[in-house]
């Protein structure tokens, strides 16, 4: 009776399948450690906040300090729930996904409204047609704040946006220069939670900005791809038109 | 620097605002006097520059100047400033640097209990 001790002949394809096994279980326990630890520590923060601003705000005594507390508790529970939104979202569930009908869309205003959004007073600087896509308007928005959102932390210096058309519709690419990923980390930064090393120890963030567009990309007949264009990093957004 | 005045002066930094504003009124109800508040590491060791406190309340995951650079630049400026390190993120590699690094090392509650009797304690010792 064979003892398992025996020479296994290598699979037609030259893989050992439990190498290739071995491979998948550390993989996959890789991925466990990364979602406790990359969930767990970045929910702490909005959470502490929610439970210590909740004792403050018992404790306090004048108007202005209840309504700081309130604006702060409020700012901190929809925080949560939009991480709470990304990881369905980057995890592909549908009933995540923005609700309605594509409708054209016209996407230099979601740009520039991203912008404002992310605190930046100077002009975004976009080349292109004024083209419209055809998209649920509450995912291009998504897809757009987290685009300039990654531009804005890992890159440095400005973010240049152009917008062209395709053979099958528009084409939106943001480019932003900087300590761009290295070739390990851009062949991961599609995968949910996953943030590169530096990342992890000076940016804030769970790592879902990219899984979130490419999963609302696709939902709307589009993608997000990442390209490295030396010294810049730009991040390539298909959509129907 | 407050020693044998009772109050404790804290440098607060950590980049988020909400946070800093957590932990001015969680101190200052625990009897602690917030002397500055910093948004990175860099900004740390100005405010303890321009204020001469006795601690400093300090996250590790900053952008910019984070708290591991912020550490040693503060030890060598400020030898007589405690620092507590105040973190979201305490897996292998933090606990053990800041082991290392001799500096107390509390994950971030919305209790600040904790945290009040470990400044308490290290400004005592310096």
């Amino acid at each position: 009776m064979p003892t398992g001790d025996e020479e296994r002949p290598p699979s037609p394809a030259g893989n050992d399948p439990v190498s290739e096994l071995d491979r998948a279980l550390a993989d996959l326990d890789a991925v466990r450690r990364r979602v406790v630890n990359v969930v767990g520590h970045v929910l702490r923060t909005p959470v502490t906040t929610i439970a210590g601003m909740a004792a403050e705000l018992q404790a306090a005594v004048d108007d202005e300090t209840r309504a700081e507390l309130l604006r702060g508790l409020a700012r901190n529970a929809e925080r949560l729930e939009r991480l709470l939104d990304d990881l369905l979202v980057a995890a592909e569930v549908n009933t995540a996904l923005p609700v309605g009908d594509p409708e054209p869309t016209a996407i230099i205003p979601v740009l520039t409204g991203a912008w404002r959004t992310a605190g930046r007073g100077d002009e975004l600087t976009i080349e292109g047609p004024p083209v419209e896509a055809i998209v649920r308007r509450a995912s291009l928005e998504r897809i757009v704040a987290a685009l300039l959102d990654n531009a804005l932390k890992y890159g440095h210096g400005p973010v240049t946006v152009r917008i062209s058309t395709t053979a099958k519709g528009v084409r939106v690419e943001i480019e932003s220069s900087g300590d761009g990923p290295n070739d390990e980390e851009l062949s991961h930064a599609f995968e949910p939670l996953y943030r590169g090393e530096h990342a992890v120890m000076t940016t804030p963030g769970l790592g879902l900005g990219l899984a979130v567009s490419r999963a609302l990309a696709r939902a709307e007949g589009g993608d997000v791809t990442l390209e490295r264009r030396e010294p810049a990093i730009v991040a390539v957004l298909d959509l129907p038109a | 620097m407050s020693i044998g005045y009772g109050v404790i002066r804290v440098v607060i930094a950590d980049d988020e605002g909400d946070v800093r504003t957590l932990l001015r009124m969680q101190l200052e109800r625990e009897g602690f006097e917030v002397a500055c508040e910093a948004t990175d590491g860099e900004e740390a060791i100005a405010c303890c520059d321009a204020t001469d406190p006795d601690a400093v309340v300090l996250d590790l995951l900053m952008p910019g100047v984070n708290g591991f650079e912020a550490i040693p630049k503060l030890r060598r400026h400020h030898p007589n400033v405690a620092i507590v390190a105040y973190t979201a993120v305490a897996g292998d590699f933090v606990r053990k640097e800041m082991a290392r690094l001799r500096i107390p090392l509390l994950l971030k509650s919305g209790d600040i209990t904790a945290l009040a009797a470990k400044l308490r304690e290290v400004v005592r010792s310096i």
